[in-house]
């Protein structure tokens, strides 16, 4: 594999964050560039889904920093540790859940549109949805590489939770973002239906120059698909490194691969 | 095409009704109007309003100030109820969104109380219990048939109602009424997806509240007259009653619920001199042997 | 009277009236704890309580019979609307609103038919007034204090002493748990709802020689109680006992200094600065399980 010297995208510095006495993430320093495949792994319980969440901007931040560069054209980023979820969703910054978010009563088509929408600028209010086409191409575009697009018009509330994780890969993709973080996107799937989404998710990193930060516990997927792993345990960082350096790592053996 | 040959049948019906059938139309299109405004914030964002008579009155109000002090123009006084009604949702509003579910419902309840009791006590701004009252209305400002015509009234209200849903349609089919929709299913994913929820949330508490208003605007055009018992809390159960039996899930649900209700109010009223009681059993009745009949959504507001 | 005794005063009439809308305030949490409804019908019970107090008063001169009778007999048909109207559609909030405003509307205008709409005042039971604190205080509502503390007495021993009250915490706590250990959870529902009408009836009693008996007059009890109810944290029982009582004394506080219709205003007024404050309610319900 060739190595391109890829710039920073998004960085933390000393994240940590704290729910009374429990400390969930730990003095946290992550460093992703632009278009990597990172893995975060680690056993239960430590901090991975807590350390989205702040990523994210569900949970704020107990103390450090987060730094964002949302503009591809530039090297200048910003400290977004007081942005508010939605407008890191806005600023690019696109995630999945573990346990779904989804809008059960509307159809997968307009699941998505939601997030297309949100790329097409802003509409005028009273425009009727039947007329946006360039926003009905783009969600029918992210079903597709989804892999749900047979799903579009059924409501989001009655497909699979198999399906519900994959119209939530779509409607993040539907924004336009540029780091994608993914919580357990595997759970629960058939190995045939895991290896399908994450040759999907190279596709799409590939095609878009995405980021991925993937919280995942299928050791033979992380290995196949991360560039990079970071393994968390007791919300600190134990090792990071490449998939080979980290399988070697004694630490890692000890705690994680080890004790199966 | 439903929609366009309801609106042709309802253009002729006039030929077919007498003096009191019109007015009795009239009151029903104002009401439903009230009712369609009501279900933006519920149906479609999903919080439910106990105080949505604040909006209709203020409304009333609004229109009767305007003609009393302005100008003796309906249409003006229809804009000055407009006016009246989103400021008040926009001052309500801006607080009243931050809290959802049990408390939002509650705080609705509370500024519509304290409405209603400075509506009573200050007697000589909104005239109390017998309220205020103007000569009725020329149709333009001055020229044109008299709104104390049923006939004319029956127009009036109509267009108004059809204008209100061709509004209604385009919000519920537009980027904007998805969002709400969203808010309503999924804070979470509204949030996710970039939204900021709490200003959504105050966007579709205004406009719920601006066609409520508008539809006491009409009240008041129409009637010639207001007064303090509009702002009381029956008048926002209303609201609530009549969307949840017609359907919260469509844009004119709620005025069917209340066309049914108010249909059904009168033609009880031939034999029994308190309707109230047979609404009352009626919808016990609905509620047991017909709950599925009722599309009604309940805020889901802690839906991850 | 001085200011001191003027703030003593109104203090104490607070306090009475924040034990009476406590009475009502724990119906209303009994029943919202136990089925999640949300009793549109509640105020028009404590108003039948105060009706059925001015019929039986009118009828036997004595206000102990009263007492006994009125708060069973809206307690019982408390039941019977749980068993008829709520039972069929329980956990349904949307139709339980429905179904509770149809109740309300049928015993609001079947009073006002049977009885006109006419304001009705039931005389002072016990007469004359006693010096207590440097105040002249009307024994009668040292009385309805007396009573309601009782009351409330009475209900904390039923919830923590006996079996029902033991399987009514049950129920609250979690309800499919409480099926599974073999609770008769229909049972307790009503027995609940029943629970809930009966003090809301007592308060109806003791309330309607203090204030008048009218078909309406479960409206404005109904706001009331239920910002109380959600203030106090909703379903927390201590929580609107304690919320009544100390709405009832800043509102009477509050009267020293302006007109009865402004104190209101202004204490509804606090009471939703404190829900956008604190939007779960002031004392929290601890293990609250949906």
């Amino acid at each position: 594999m060739a190595v391109v010297p890829r710039e920073l995208i998004l960085q933390t510095r000393g994240l940590t964050r704290r729910f009374g006495g429990l400390v969930a993430v730990n003095d946290v320093d992550l460093s992703l560039h632009d278009g990597e495949i990172r893995a975060l792994i680690g056993p239960n319980g430590a901090g991975k889904t807590t350390l989205i969440n702040v990523l994210s901007g569900l949970m704020p931040a107990s103390a450090g920093d987060i730094w964002f560069r949302s503009d591809r054209a530039t090297l200048d980023g910003e400290l977004i540790t007081a942005w508010p979820a939605a407008r890191r969703a806005r600023g690019g910054i696109a995630r999945t859940m573990q346990v779904t978010a989804i809008c059960p009563s509307l159809t997968v088509l307009e699941n998505v549109w939601l997030g297309a929408q949100r790329s097409q600028g802003r509409p005028p209010a009273l425009v009727s949805r039947e007329r946006m086409r360039g926003v009905a191409e783009r969600s029918r575009e992210c079903l597709e590489l989804a892999g749900i697009a047979a799903r579009a018009d059924e409501p989001a509330g009655s497909i699979g939770h198999g399906d519900q994780r994959l119209l939530e890969i779509a409607i993040a993709l539907a924004l336009g973002p540029r780091v994608l973080l993914l919580d357990e996107p595997t759970a629960g799937m058939s190995v045939k239906e895991s290896w399908e989404i994450v040759t999907r998710l190279r596709e799409i990193r590939d095609r878009d120059r995405l980021t991925l930060l993937i919280v995942e516990h299928d050791m033979e997927i992380v290995m196949q698909l991360a560039e990079r792993i970071t393994v968390l345990h007791l919300g600190q960082t134990l090792a990071e490194g490449t998939p080979d350096e980290v399988a070697r790592n004694a630490d890692v053996q000890r705690v994680y691969l080890g004790g199966r | 095409m439903k929609a366009g040959l309801l609106l042709l049948a309802l253009l002729v019906l006039p030929a077919g009704l007498n003096r009191f059938g019109r007015f009795f139309a009239a009151e029903i299109f104002t009401w439903a109007l009230y009712a369609m405004g009501f279900n933006i914030c519920f149906g479609m964002a999903g919080m439910l309003s106990f105080g949505h008579a604040a909006f209709f009155a203020s409304g009333a109000y609004g229109a009767t100030f305007a003609i009393l002090h302005v100008a003796r123009d309906p249409w003006l006084a229809l804009a000055a109820a407009v006016v009246a009604a989103t400021a008040l949702a926009i001052m309500v509003g801006f607080f009243a969104v931050r809290v959802v579910s049990h408390s939002f419902v509650i705080i609705t309840i509370t500024f519509s109380l304290v409405l209603l009791l400075l509506a009573h006590s200050q007697k000589d701004v909104t005239g109390g219990d017998d309220g205020l009252l103007f000569p009725p209305l020329a149709l333009f400002a001055g020229a044109g048939p008299s709104l104390a015509t049923p006939l004319v009234t029956y127009y009036v209200a109509l267009a108004v109602l059809v204008l209100g849903y061709v509004l209604l349609r385009r919000l519920s089919r537009s980027p904007l009424g998805l969002v709400f929709q969203a808010v309503r299913d999924s804070e979470r994913r509204a949030t996710l997806t970039g939204y900021d929820v709490q200003r959504y949330r105050w966007l579709a508490f205004v406009l719920s509240g601006g066609v409520a208003g508008l539809a006491g605007g009409v009240y008041a055009i129409t009637h010639a007259q207001v007064n303090a018992q509009l702002f009381d809390i029956t008048v926002s159960v209303d609201a609530v009653i009549w969307t949840l039996i017609g359907g919260a899930g469509s844009v004119l649900g709620p005025a069917v619920g209340a066309a049914l209700v108010l249909a059904f109010t009168h033609a009880v009223s031939h034999w029994i001199v308190y309707t109230q009681i047979p609404v009352g059993i009626l919808l016990i009745l609905i509620v047991i042997f017909w709950p599925r009949g009722l599309s009604g959504l309940w805020p889901s507001s802690r839906a991850s | 009277m001085d200011l001191t005794t003027l703030v003593l005063f109104q203090l104490v009439n607070g306090l009475v009236w924040g034990l009476v809308i406590a009475l009502i305030a724990l119906g209303l949490a009994l029943i919202f704890g136990i089925m999640e409804v949300i009793n549109v019908a509640h105020g028009s019970l404590y108003m039948l309580g105060a009706v059925l107090a001015w019929y039986v008063f009118g009828a036997t001169e004595s206000f102990a019979a009263a007492v006994l009778i009125a708060p069973v007999a809206v307690g019982a048909l408390s039941m019977a609307m749980e068993r008829v109207v709520l039972r069929p559609i329980e956990n349904e909030k949307v139709l339980t609103i429905i179904a509770t405003t149809g109740v309300m509307l049928v015993l609001q205008h079947s009073v006002l038919a049977t009885f006109g709409g006419a304001v009705q005042r039931v005389p002072s039971p016990v007469p004359g007034a006693v010096r207590i604190l440097g105040i002249h205080y009307p024994v009668y509502r040292l009385v309805v204090a007396a009573i309601s503390v009782a009351a409330i007495a009475g209900l904390w021993l039923f919830l923590s002493r006996t079996r029902y009250g033991l399987w009514l915490r049950a129920v609250r706590q979690d309800g499919k748990m409480a099926t599974a250990l073999g609770i008769p959870v229909g049972r307790v529902y009503m027995l609940a709802v029943g629970l809930g009408g009966l003090l809301a009836g007592l308060g109806g009693v003791l309330a309607a020689p203090i204030v008048v008996v009218q078909y309406q007059m479960g409206f404005d009890i109904l706001a009331t109680v239920f910002i109380v109810v959600v203030i106090g944290g909703f379903g927390s029982l201590f929580g609107a006992a304690a919320t009544a009582v100390l709405l009832g004394m800043l509102e009477g506080l509050i009267t020293v200094v302006a007109t009865p219709t402004w104190a209101r205003i202004a204490s509804l007024a606090i009471m939703g600065a404190i829900l956008l404050a604190r939007p779960d309610g002031i004392f929290r319900r601890r293990a609250v399980a949906r």
